[in-house]
């Protein structure tokens, strides 16, 4: 622990010169490639491709795997950066970035981008028949590659990519293998989903049967319930998801922090997980057909359905986590350390920035998964983070929460975007009020909102604040977070990664919202950076939401909240 | 020894993340999903930011 504090303190007195200039080329070359995909993504049919054979058919065939391929490999080559490729930064970051963006490569690539636009357009919309067809996606997968390559060589050069995969050694044989098993094992994973619902009736049904006698079970259908309310478990719904989800996070949670167990022992602890996600999912339908029967079918579809899942494995999970540190018989024997001053402080400030947004998190996930579809148990999350926020209250007396003027323009710049952005993605405004609010008394009415705007305004700029800027920001800056001053992310000094990073974080916490999420969690950062005060983020960030509170009221649109 | 503990273990591993993900590729849409994809996100932060607050505690 010793050394990482003094080389993560090192990198914040002695940023590499190149880093934030490497970032800026990547993030520039991401940037190209994805507002080229939208284009011609835009112009060309896909499906025109539908029952077509030879390469044509192959193509649509492999239909929802061109998305899924990708992420697996993202997830995988994440996993093993973090092992082999964080040693090798720096060899990265020594090699000679260049003067600037090389514009022959570029040429070519614009060259290669304009064949492959014009085959693309017209193959998919206007397909040729035959050979032709065969020869003419063979010329446009050819054309697919150089614009992919002229790119890469275009904002970084073949000196720093060759580094790249020579610092990961084999992971990249890893990553290619471990994808393709997959991609393989996916297909023969559907086998075992019929037997796997079989046993989760089976289990459901000994769950209900002492307490609902007249409980209607048909193996055959695979249906459960009582008169009122009957589930069809489907074979999508057997479990699997929760196993798959379980099993990576069981295996990558082992293997990041592999040197504190002891192995083979540690093992256990995957089909433990296993055999508890499997349960879980079976108390979770015996659940649904009771809430389903007994209090309100709207809840059990609309609400329990859709958060039980996610809550039941966060549970399995946290608990996985949980053995793994109390159970003496798992975890290595090494040395006892006494931690320094410094670390013990860090132990409880982590819990102080971090559990007013986990307090909202969790309590939305309960309160919305006995909901039908309105959320009227939202004041209980401004509750919880109230109470998180007075109970670490002595951590926050030593931050500066004062706010200038220019936090206010912010704020207002982005709820600009907010709405632009609204604007530009089509969605449909909803005009009225939700009808289970239009039919509650004016009191109630008036209490709700009155308490929405409240969260909306204090209680979540503050957390999520706490949590982003104040938290996540500083800790991709040092482990040791609270030795970053928000005065060292100034201007000049600014770190860009851990600010892209932590804004990306922000933004896809927000969904479909996650591009003008993104952007809001920059401004946020760049205006905390400014004077190095939280109070300015927060202000910025309550200046927004207040502004759209006052936009939801006055105009209707119910679906920004 | 032809196959040593740590090669074991890598296969162990290796094993048990091909068919998590080979479960999580093979996930078909269906109206009532066990795993949800619109609240994976918050799902997702609430188990890191529980998993962060978990280690920073002493044992």
């Amino acid at each position: 622990m010793q050394s990482t504090l003094v080389a993560a303190n090192n990198r914040v007195l002695a940023p590499p010169a190149t880093e934030s200039r490497l970032i800026w080329r990547m993030s520039g070359l991401s940037l190209l490639l994805f507002i080229e995909i939208l284009l011609i993504s835009s112009q060309a049919q896909h499906f025109a491709f539908s029952g077509a054979h030879g390469l044509a058919g192959l193509l649509w065939d492999l239909g929802p795997w061109k998305i899924r391929i990708p992420v697996t490999l993202a997830v995988i080559s994440l996993l093993f950066w973090q092992a082999r490729g964080r040693q090798n930064v720096q060899r990265v970051l020594a090699c000679p970035l260049g003067p600037g963006i090389e514009w022959r490569w570029l040429g070519l690539h614009a060259g290669s981008l304009a064949l492959f636009a014009w085959l693309s357009v017209n193959l998919l919309n206007h397909p040729p028949q035959g050979l032709r067809l065969n020869s003419l996606i063979l010329l446009c997968l050819a054309m697919l590659v150089s614009v992919v390559f002229s790119a890469a060589f275009a904002f970084l050069p073949v000196q720093v990519w060759r580094e790249m995969f020579r610092g990961t050694s084999d992971a990249w044989a890893y990553v290619l293998a471990l994808g393709a098993c997959a991609c393989v094992a996916s297909v023969y994973a559907q086998r075992i989903w019929n037997p796997l619902a079989q046993w989760t009736l089976f289990l459901a049904d000994a769950l209900l049967r002492p307490f609902f006698p007249a409980l209607i079970a048909d193996p055959a259908a695979r249906t459960l319930g009582l008169s009122n309310f009957v589930l069809e478990i489907a074979p999508g719904c057997s479990g699997y998801e929760g196993i798959g989800l379980i099993l990576v996070f069981t295996s990558a949670y082992l293997w990041f922090l592999r040197r504190e167990w002891c192995f083979p022992r540690a093992l256990l602890l995957i089909p433990m997980g296993v055999a508890a996600i499997w349960l879980s999912n079976a108390v979770r339908i015996a659940a649904l057909v009771v809430i389903g029967a007994k209090v309100s079918p709207e809840i059990a579809m609309s609400g329990f359905h859709s958060h039980a899942g996610w809550i039941l494995f966060n549970v399995v999970a946290l608990g996985s986590c949980l053995v793994a540190r109390r159970v003496s018989w798992i975890t290595a024997a090494g040395p006892t350390i006494e931690p320094s001053a410094k670390v013990i402080r860090e132990h409880g400030a982590v819990a102080a920035y971090l559990m007013p947004f986990l307090a909202i998190l969790a309590v939305g996930m309960l309160t919305g998964s006995v909901s039908a579809g309105f959320e009227w148990l939202y004041p209980v999350r401004v509750l919880a983070a109230a109470t998180a926020l007075w109970y670490f209250r002595d951590t926050y007396r030593n931050l500066n929460w004062r706010a200038g003027w220019p936090a206010f323009g912010a704020g207002l710049v982005v709820f600009v975007l907010w709405i632009g952005f609204e604007r530009l993605s089509g969605a449909n405004p909803s005009g009225v009020i939700p009808a289970p609010l239009a039919a509650a008394s004016p009191f109630a009415r008036m209490a709700w909102i009155a308490l929405r705007v409240l969260g909306a305004v204090v209680t979540v700029p503050i957390a999520e604040e706490l949590a982003f800027r104040g938290f996540l920001l500083r800790r991709l800056v040092s482990i040791d977070f609270e030795s970053v001053d928000f005065k060292s992310l100034a201007w000049r000094t600014v770190q860009w990664l851990p600010l892209v990073l932590s804004s990306i974080a922000f933004g896809v916490l927000h969904g479909e919202r996650w591009m003008v999420g993104t952007l809001a969690g920059v401004i946020y950062a760049l205006v905390l950076m400014r004077r190095g005060r939280i109070g300015e983020a927060v202000m910025a960030h309550a200046t927004t939401n207040a502004l759209l509170a006052a936009w939801v009221l006055s105009t209707g649109q119910w679906q920004l909240w | 020894m032809l196959l040593t503990k740590s090669m074991l273990l890598k296969i162990a591993g290796f094993a048990s993340l091909t068919l998590g993900l080979a479960s999580v590729l093979s996930a078909v849409p269906v109206s009532g999903p066990e795993i949800d994809a619109a609240t994976a996100s918050s799902a997702l932060a609430l188990l890191s930011g529980a998993i962060l607050v978990i280690r920073s505690r002493k044992r």
